[in-house]
């Protein structure tokens, strides 16, 4: 970290369920309430375009950097519009699954930011709202009926 | 006061309980047991009462006082680790409706600069008592992680 940058970000929690299935919920690409109704539009391939859709429009557009299922993936993170953050250019996420007894304890790092970064805030509140949302689905039976972020489609 | 002071360390979850199931899993022994390292908390959850967390063997291992206690929304304790020489922090839990579930926020704030060794016990403890805590209210069931040692001997 320097005065140049915003702290890393770190958000850690522990799911009742599978490495392979954390990894499975986290790659999918069909739209889920859990993820805020967001679809990942990726082939999940290094190297490979990533955009987050939802409700027709596109939040967040990146590149495959790292995957090594189902323990580490890792993608650039760039917020597009509307909002402050979209200028804020290149972010980068890391997903990192370990298994700890019969559950998976999942790390988000999320790292890249500029100095009093909009996007730090933005993504401050929607990892523990994401993930909040991903540890209940999967220890419900995988039932997507979960959303418990703020930018959640009036149902 | 505390509110004025940056926290340490945060730790946000959102969790499909009402405010009052989370209250009363942080404040009665028969919820603590089952996700925070096995402990059984003691406090009668009123202002300038004492508070403490004991060991399933009965020692003592986190001790302070109730500084608020607005059920089911803040509670806010000081936090004296017993057998070390720290000064105490302040731990803060507020719990505010989201539509249908409600937003858990932990805030452990230190009043003087500490050894980072001590900050990343709370840090790597917190998940998973919270993550414990979640599970626990939302299935009935024990989140199955090894239990870590209490902080003061994970630390030490």
């Amino acid at each position: 970290m320097s005065a140049e940058s915003d702290p890393d970000y770190v958000y850690v929690i522990y799911i009742k369920a599978s490495r392979e299935k954390v990894w499975a919920a986290l790659t999918d690409r069909e739209e889920r309430a859990w993820w805020a109704n967001t679809r990942h539009d990726t082939t999940f391939e290094k190297n490979a375009p990533l955009a987050f859709r939802r409700n027709g429009r596109v939040d967040v557009r990146g590149v495959i950097k790292e995957i090594d299922p189902p323990k580490k993936l890792v993608y650039t993170f760039r917020s597009e519009g509307p909002g402050p953050q979209h200028d804020e250019g290149d972010s980068l996420v890391t997903y990192d699954l370990a298994e700890d007894g019969d559950a998976t304890k999942l790390t988000v790092l999320h790292t890249g930011f500029v100095k009093n970064s909009n996007l730090r805030n933005a993504i401050s509140g929607g990892w523990p709202s994401v993930l909040s949302s991903l540890k209940t689905m999967l220890e419900s039976g995988g039932r997507d009926n979960y959303t418990f972020g703020a930018m959640r489609k009036s149902a | 006061m505390a509110e004025e002071m940056t926290p340490d360390t945060v730790y946000i979850t959102y969790i499909a309980a009402t405010a009052e199931d989370v209250w009363n899993a942080l404040t009665l022994e028969a919820f603590t047991k089952h996700y925070f390292f096995g402990m059984h908390i003691h406090s009668e959850w009123r202002e300038g009462a004492p508070w403490a967390l004991y060991k399933p063997g009965g020692e003592c291992a986190v001790s302070g006082t109730v500084l608020t206690a607005d059920r089911p929304h803040l509670l806010q304790v000081s936090w004296a680790v017993e057998g070390v020489d720290l000064p105490e922090c302040i731990v803060t839990y507020t719990i505010e409706p989201h539509g249908m579930v409600v937003k858990l926020t932990m805030t452990e704030h230190h009043p003087a600069p500490l050894d980072p060794a001590w900050l990343e016990g709370g840090k790597d403890g917190w998940p998973k008592i919270l993550s414990g805590l979640k599970t626990l209210l939302e299935t009935g069931q024990v989140l199955p992680i090894p239990m870590p040692s209490p902080p003061e001997e994970a630390a030490s």
